[in-house]
């Protein structure tokens, strides 16, 4: 019964991350080895280990190897996650980047708008009751009355956030995940 | 146009285009340097500007000079002008005052 339980729990956790406070109904008869809950499953961390005999946490298998469960073989802490921002960042970084044509050009211009500051200056003309600070690369003090490319200069700005952020943690979960390593846990 | 009526225009119009209260402006006044004015904000504001007061430009003139460029992409470069303030400290001053001398001559001599 238990090790159906154990299955079943395992199969659960896979499918929904809001399965992590599925407890077992009896006691590990082994005692305390995985941790101070001899109710709890997989040393409370699903995410990494799986417990279908309701005896001892094993990392789980590789997903590209079938069962679906654990990380995959080459990223056993699952810290790719943390670059998921990463997506969403990285265009936001290269449409900040001047590559555009200026609108307002006579012959000796150089240099170009950003496609960002442009798309949403077009789809957002509506200026604002007042300047308000939106930084360019070049006059970090600069303002603009225009909500488009209020929102344009920002973005980039954001998105620069959101990558040093995700950075961080990807860090963070390697450095982990290596004292995992030297603690033999995988 | 008298060199009266054309600065009292000239200040209204900036006021009006740059949401800025008119006795922030005075003749020494730059538009990227004192009040902000970047990337194609700069651009279209002269364009705007040179329409309304029938002004002719020089061909050679480059907004990227005066305004910089209209993005926040680098923010390397932007921290490094944080820093140091190089672009701003040699970018070529367009105040207030050319813009209304240009309405007398009919040309935006464009301060090197």
């Amino acid at each position: 019964m238990k090790k159906l339980f154990g299955f079943v729990t395992a199969l659960g956790i896979a499918a929904s991350t809001t399965q992590v406070d599925a407890r077992y109904l009896e006691a590990d008869p082994l005692g305390l080895v995985d941790g101070p809950s001899v109710y709890g499953y997989a040393g409370q961390n699903p995410g990494r280990y799986i417990d279908p005999r309701g005896e001892y946490k094993e990392t789980g298998l590789p997903a590209s190897e079938g069962t679906g469960i654990g990380p995959p073989a080459d990223d056993p802490c699952g810290c790719v996650v943390f670059l998921v921002g990463t997506t969403a960042a990285a265009p936001a970084i290269v449409a900040g980047q001047p590559i555009t044509p200026k609108r307002f050009v006579t012959k000796g211009s150089s240099g170009g708008s950003s496609p960002i500051s442009s798309y949403l200056n077009k789809k957002f003309p509506t200026p604002m009751k007042k300047s308000r600070w939106a930084p360019t690369t070049r006059v970090p003090s600069s303002k603009t009355k225009v909500l488009g490319k209020f929102a344009g200069r920002w973005v980039p700005i954001a998105g620069w956030g959101v990558l040093a952020v995700d950075i961080g943690l990807y860090w963070n979960c390697l450095e982990n995940c290596k004292g995992c390593y030297d603690n033999g846990e995988f | 146009m008298t060199m009266a009526n054309s600065r009292d225009e000239v200040i209204e119009f900036t006021s009006s285009e740059l949401l800025v209260p008119k006795s922030d402006l005075k003749n020494e006044t730059s538009l990227m340097h004192d009040l902000g004015v970047a990337g194609d904000d700069g651009s279209e504001f002269l364009g705007k500007f040179c329409e309304k007061f029938a002004v002719v430009i020089d061909d050679d003139f480059d907004p990227t000079t005066y305004f910089g460029e209209e993005g926040s992409g680098n923010i390397f470069a932007m921290i490094f002008e944080l820093i140091t303030g190089r672009f701003k400290r040699n970018a070529p001053r367009l105040t207030v005052g050319d813009l209304i001398a240009s309405v007398d001559t009919g040309k935006l001599t464009i301060p090197k």
